[in-house]
Formats: structure tokens, C-alpha cells, sequence
């Protein structure tokens, strides 16, 4: 019974420092969609590396991960998964393609449903057109180091793996910073971008795998 | 000459029949008992979280990601596979003679998937046999050990690397044939580095884990 209090307690307390209160809603939320509506027409590449923390809550484990990330309008995404192995990723317009050592895969888009959503959801949160979606409820919030949206999903076969996406700006709102994805378990994604780069060149072979 | 050709056949059906069936007849019965992990050495370590890639090839799919266990408490362990993306696919509590399926991500969590599941990651850690009565049988020659126990109408049999109570690899036999083969490498610290284990006959599902050393998991 002890061990049954003691438990909730922590609970309660890992959910009350998880839940940062320092995000109070944001006063002008028009004025930050108009900031996010902006960049998300002015970015039309995005290139940065990133780190990738996975938090398994119930065993109390972290598994990390880093590589680098492009994307290019229209619909062009590439994840370069560099630790702890070597594993790409790329979403080229309908077809998904996965470098795993020397195999390669190829999948059309619209023939897996699960890839669709995944590759939605990340395209939209990165380009800012998540605002736009009707599968999400959106609440606003910021604090002085930035704004926090705060993702609830609305349609059914999401709301039952995922629980919340939260989408990090930077004050200035130049792009996102921070990404985390919440399951239903309570495991917690958090991906960390870094040495962003808008709007450069990036080779068009970065989308071809062969 | 037709006669001929299905005698051949049944003479080699039924030689592959008894062959396939029989231990191999360079091991010698030596006891029947209770297995411990003092015969076997155990493929996980209660003090380290391992962390390994996993593939699972099912028919025309292909699955990869990360597979993690660890010990929960001191009769309690996890094994939690997440893809490269960060979604989980399953979660396995692993107790001391039972697994069970507590989480399985949406299209995979059908009765057929998890309970193939839990069989094979039981069968990869041995719970057919550690804590089961088998038989022992012993190899002078090769200075080796193959352990035998039946459960659910299977036989599952295992080689121990020759002087040493590491297991090198596992067959599991239905009434007739083979069913799934396991092989076992192990690094300098005595931990598995890699497992491979595929199923024969009509079931298309091979799993293959590589340890990852240098990725480790922290808190």
C-alpha cells in the first residue's frame, strides 16, 4: 500500500515538472499564426542535424539518436539516422524509400497508410502547414525563450498511439527547434534540431536512393 | 520406373522422418533433471540494459528498429522495440516462466503477430528450458552439451558451444519436422551479440538482433 502511495506521488510530481508551467497561452495567438503562416511560405529548404531522445517512461531508459535532417518544397524529406547505426530515410513526393546497411526498400505512399500519416504529420509540423490541419486540436503557448504548440489529435487510429505533439519556435519564430511526440503509454519522443540551415541548396541526389 | 522413383521417395521421406526426429547419435544421455543457470549461462544480465537492432522479415515486410531489455525489478524484465523513428511496437514483460505481450502498436497487435512474438523472444531467452526438466546429453568428442525439453507438443533442443554453457544454437521440433533454428554468437563479455532465428516451412519470419555496443542506452 506504501509502495502504491509512494508510487502515485512520483507520478504526480514527474507530471507536474513535465507539464512546464512556464508556457502560459499565448495573448495574440492571430499574430503567431501570421508569424508561423509566414515562414512556412518563406521556407522552402531546411537542412539541420539532429538528436533524438526517446524516453521510455515506465523503465526509466533513454535511447538516443542523432543524424542529419533535409527537407525541399515540395514534399521532400530526408532523415539521416548516423547513430548508433547508419539508417536513411527518404520520403520523395508518393514513394518512401529506407537504406538499412545495403538493403534498400522502396513504398509507395499511399499503398501504407501508417507511412502517410507519419510523413504528413512531420512535413506539416516542420513547414508550419500543421496549422491548417482538422486532425489536430491546437492550443498556443509561449514563454520568454519562445512559443510551444501544443497538438491534441482529433481523429481516431491517431488518438489511440499518440497523446500530444508538441512543436517548439524561437522567439522570432524562424523555424522549429524542438519537436516532441508523446504516445498514449507516456513514452515520449523529443527531437532536437541543431545547425539549422534555411533555405539553402541542397543537392537533389539527397532525395534519391540507390 | 515410375514404382521406382516413389519408392526412392518414400524411402528418403521416411529416412528424413527418422533422421530428422532423432538426436544425433554422437551425444550420449547422461541425466534427466531440472535445468539451471548454472548448466546454461542466461542471454540476459539482470545489471545491464542491452540494447540491440532488431529485423524482423515477415513474408514481404520488413521491420527494423531498436530492441531494448531491461531488468525491472528483481523478477521482472522488459523487451521494448521501438522503429529508428521513435515508435514503439511492442513491449514484452518478461517474467521468470511466462512472457507477456503489455503493449503492441495498432495494425500489429492481432492474436496471431503477438502470440508468434512472445513464443520467439521466449524461445531467444531460453524460457523452454532454464528452470524445466530436460534431458542432458553429452558429446565427449566435441566437449559439448545439448539439453532437450518438450513444451506445448514441441521439442526444443540446444547446443552448448563446445566446453562452455553458452548456448550456440536451438532447434524446436514440431511432430514431424524442424520448426525454427536459433543461432548464438557471443562478445568477450559473454553476452550475446547477435541472434538469429528463423522459421522453416510454411511460416516466412526470420528475426535477426546485433547488439549495439557503442549506442548505449543511460538514464
Amino acid at each position: 500500500m506504501l509502495k502504491q502511495k509512494l508510487y502515485i506521488l512520483f507520478c504526480c510530481i514527474s507530471f507536474s515538472l513535465f507539464a512546464q508551467p512556464s508556457f502560459k497561452p499565448v495573448k495574440d495567438t492571430v499574430l503567431l499564426k501570421e508569424k508561423i503562416n509566414a515562414i512556412s511560405k518563406e521556407t522552402n529548404s531546411l537542412e539541420s542535424d539532429f538528436t533524438q531522445v526517446k524516453t521510455l517512461s515506465m523503465l526509466s531508459e533513454k535511447i538516443t539518436s542523432k543524424g542529419h535532417f533535409c527537407f525541399q518544397k515540395t514534399n521532400l524529406l530526408r532523415w539521416e539516422y548516423s547513430s548508433p547505426y547508419i539508417y536513411i530515410i527518404v520520403i520523395n513526393k508518393d514513394k518512401v524509400l529506407i537504406k538499412d546497411e545495403t538493403k534498400l526498400k522502396k513504398y509507395d505512399m499511399n499503398s501504407n497508410k501508417v507511412f502517410k500519416e507519419i510523413n504528413d504529420i512531420m512535413i506539416s509540423c516542420i513547414d508550419g502547414n500543421i496549422l491548417a490541419s482538422t486532425k489536430f486540436k491546437i492550443g498556443y503557448g509561449e514563454n520568454d525563450k519562445g512559443y510551444r504548440l501544443e497538438l491534441t489529435p482529433l481523429v481516431k487510429g491517431m488518438k489511440e498511439s499518440l497523446k500530444k505533439i508538441y512543436m517548439y519556435f524561437d522567439k522570432a519564430v524562424t523555424s522549429v527547434t524542438k519537436l516532441e511526440i508523446v504516445e498514449t503509454t507516456d513514452d515520449f519522443t523529443v527531437i532536437d534540431f541543431t545547425n539549422k540551415k534555411v533555405n539553402g541548396n541542397i543537392p537533389a541526389e539527397k532525395f534519391i536512393l540507390k | 520406373m515410375a514404382t521406382f522413383r516413389l519408392k526412392n521417395l518414400y524411402l528418403s521421406s521416411l529416412l528424413i522422418l527418422l533422421t530428422g526426429c532423432a538426436i544425433p547419435v554422437k551425444y550420449k544421455l547422461a541425466e534427466q533433471r531440472k535445468i539451471t543457470t548454472t548448466d546454461v549461462q542466461p542471454l540476459v544480465s539482470d545489471s545491464v540494459s542491452m540494447l540491440y537492432k532488431m529485423q524482423i522479415f515477415l513474408f514481404n515486410k520488413y521491420y527494423t528498429g531498436l530492441l531494448l531489455h531491461k531488468q525491472t525489478d528483481s523478477v521482472t524484465s522488459h523487451l521494448v522495440f521501438v522503429t529508428e523513428l521513435g515508435m514503439k511496437m511492442f513491449d514484452i514483460e518478461v517474467k521468470k516462466d511466462s512472457l507477456k505481450m503489455v503493449y503492441c502498436f495498432g495494425p500489429m497487435n492481432k492474436p496471431k503477430i503477438t502470440n508468434l512474438l512472445e513464443n520467439d523472444m521466449g524461445s531467444i531467452l531460453l524460457h523452454q528450458l532454464i528452470n524445466k526438466t530436460g534431458k542432458i546429453y553429452v558429446n565427449k568428442k566435441q566437449e559439448n552439451t545439448l539439453y532437450t525439453a518438450k513444451e506445448g507438443g514441441k521439442k526444443y533442443i540446444y547446443y552448448t558451444q563446445a566446453n562452455s554453457n553458452r548456448i550456440a544454437k536451438s532447434l524446436v521440433k514440431g511432430k514431424l519436422f524442424t520448426t525454427q533454428k536459433t543461432v548464438y554468437k557471443f562478445g568477450a563479455d559473454n553476452l550475446p551479440e547477435s541472434v538469429s532465428l528463423k522459421h522453416k516451412g510454411l511460416l516466412r519470419l526470420k528475426i535477426k538482433l546485433n547488439r549495439i555496443i557503442t549506442g548505449k542506452t543511460n538514464d
